[in-house]
């Protein structure tokens, strides 16, 4: 089973419902001093989200984009992984690469919108483009951090056994670093999720940024938040199934 | 014949020297041990030995080979163990049989695992993972795993140092056990001078900033109780012997 079932904690449950009903509260202290209509109140956003809870539109959109995150991210970690390993090998190759990692890595995802338009159009593609440069340069550098972290006293014991060259990388190291290497790709998959709603910006016409955009530009505020509640809930289910996975492929995590 | 030679061996990390002259000889079936101050550099010793770590002067031969890079005719022990928690007790020590006794039938090599684990007292723990072990079963994992791969000398870092005062008794005396059993030469760095002495032929003092031979003693009849609470006399003499001239390096 990929969920564990949980003992209820009455504390903490209380505890969350607590916290939750006084951040409610403050809402609609803080949405007296605004517009309704640019800051509503829980009692319209509660009625707006039932709406869209139940619509077949918000699901299929959400899974557009879903699935336009997971090119990009996919694309990014089957390119990642091989770089960081050869990175961590070789110093030759790592000095010779990283400052060029460095420099892109510093430069804001937006900023590539226009240029990822002209190269790549304005479909599909250039979304995919865009959520891989935003997490592919992230990702390496975490993953080379994952290998040296996890790998030292391990890879020594192994050289001592007798293991070199790829042996030791696909018996020692990448086991090794296999615990860090999901928590990356589950930090890092929350990351290329933001920058999916930075390229539905351009020229969409679906998706769950494109249903923000569209609720933002009639000012529907009570289903713009409604969505942005849609995709936490997602984020948050997606993050305890990358935690689920990790436990399941690294048992021995548990302890 | 000596199996293990170490000349005039010199290590320096980040222009400090860390290791200076060191001379140190071991033959075949005996155990040498190493005391000295916690942050010595006796770590350092081992893993240059052990081929872990580049060294610009001096030279390290075993069987008249230079070692300039890790084999598994050198078998270290770490004091963390480092057993691998992705693979099963048996499959820990399986990747030593593998590797060390590459041209060994299966059968030889089922053989000799079973003896090992049997020896440990692991043989009921073989599919186990290391989470689900405690230090000392740990300790014999490692220590198994190095053996398997079938090395000519075994150097134990600190094998001892993290464990309770009845696991340690139980492991030493394993330890002399398997000595007995196998064909090979042991290096053990540790800081408690009552094991060095009931353990080794031959225990060695270095000093500390850099780490330097400053003493040698022989011990006649060793391992002759197998406990380090129970030394002899003579035993006890050297155990003062090299607390003074520890004080004093």
């Amino acid at each position: 089973m990929l969920f564990k079932k949980r003992k209820i904690n009455i504390k903490k449950g209380i505890l969350i419902l607590g916290s939750l009903i006084c951040l409610l509260f403050l809402w609609n202290f803080i949405a007296q001093f605004y517009n309704p209509k640019l800051f509503p109140k829980v009692q319209n956003i509660f009625a707006a989200f039932k709406g869209v809870v139940v619509s077949k539109e918000t699901y299929l959109n959400l899974f557009a984009s879903f699935a336009l995150v997971l090119r990009g991210f996919i694309l990014s970690i089957i390119i990642a992984f091989p770089v960081s390993i050869i990175c961590f090998k070789s110093q030759l190759f790592s000095k010779i690469i990283i400052p060029y990692h460095e420099f892109i890595r510093y430069i804001p995802v937006p900023a590539f919108v226009p240029l990822c338009a002209a190269i790549f159009g304005i479909g599909d593609l250039t979304k995919v483009m865009l959520v891989f440069i935003g997490t592919y340069f992230q990702v390496l550098f975490m993953f080379i951090a994952d290998f040296e972290v996890a790998s030292k006293g391990y890879e020594e014991s192994a050289k001592t056994l007798g293991l070199k060259g790829i042996d030791l990388i696909l018996k020692i190291n990448i086991p090794s670093s296999l615990p860090g290497i999901l928590d990356s790709i589950r930090i890092t998959f929350a990351w290329a999720w933001s920058y999916l709603l930075v390229a539905e910006v351009v020229n969409s016409q679906y998706g769950i940024g494109y249903l923000v955009l569209q609720s933002y530009r009639v000012l529907n505020m009570p289903r713009l938040i409604s969505y942005l509640i849609i995709i936490g809930f997602f984020g948050l289910f997606m993050d305890y199934l990358f935690k689920a996975i990790r436990i399941k492929i690294c048992p021995y995590l548990t302890k | 014949m000596h199996l293990l030679k170490i000349e005039s061996l010199e290590i320096e990390f980040a222009g400090k020297k860390i290791l200076e002259s060191i001379n140190l000889e071991v033959s075949i079936n005996q155990i040498v041990a190493i005391v000295g101050k916690s942050g010595a550099g006796k770590t350092t010793l081992l893993k240059a030995i052990a081929g872990l770590i580049k060294y610009k002067q001096g030279s390290i031969t075993l069987e008249n080979e230079i070692i300039t890079e890790a084999t598994n005719k050198i078998g270290l022990v770490f004091q963390d163990y480092f057993v691998f928690p992705w693979l099963t007790i048996e499959n820990n020590i399986r990747i030593g049989l593998d590797y060390g006794r590459n041209k060994s039938s299966n059968e030889e090599k089922n053989k000799f695992l079973n003896w090992l684990l049997k020896s440990t007292d692991l043989l009921d723990h073989q599919d186990k993972y290391p989470h689900q072990l405690s230090g000392g079963m740990l300790q014999r994992v490692a220590i198994c795993r190095a053996l398997a791969a079938n090395p000519k000398i075994l150097l134990l870092d600190e094998p001892f140092g993290a464990l309770d005062l009845v696991t340690r008794i139980n492991l030493h005396q394993l330890l002399c056990d398997l000595f007995n059993k196998v064909d090979q030469a042991i290096l053990i760095v540790t800081h408690n001078i009552s094991e060095a002495v009931s353990l080794a032929d031959r225990v060695i003092l270095l000093s500390e900033n850099p780490a330097k031979v400053v003493g040698e003693w022989k011990i006649e009849n060793p391992r002759q109780n197998n406990n380090f609470l129970k030394l002899t006399n003579e035993q006890d003499f050297i155990v003062d012997e090299i607390l003074d001239q520890l004080k004093k390096s």
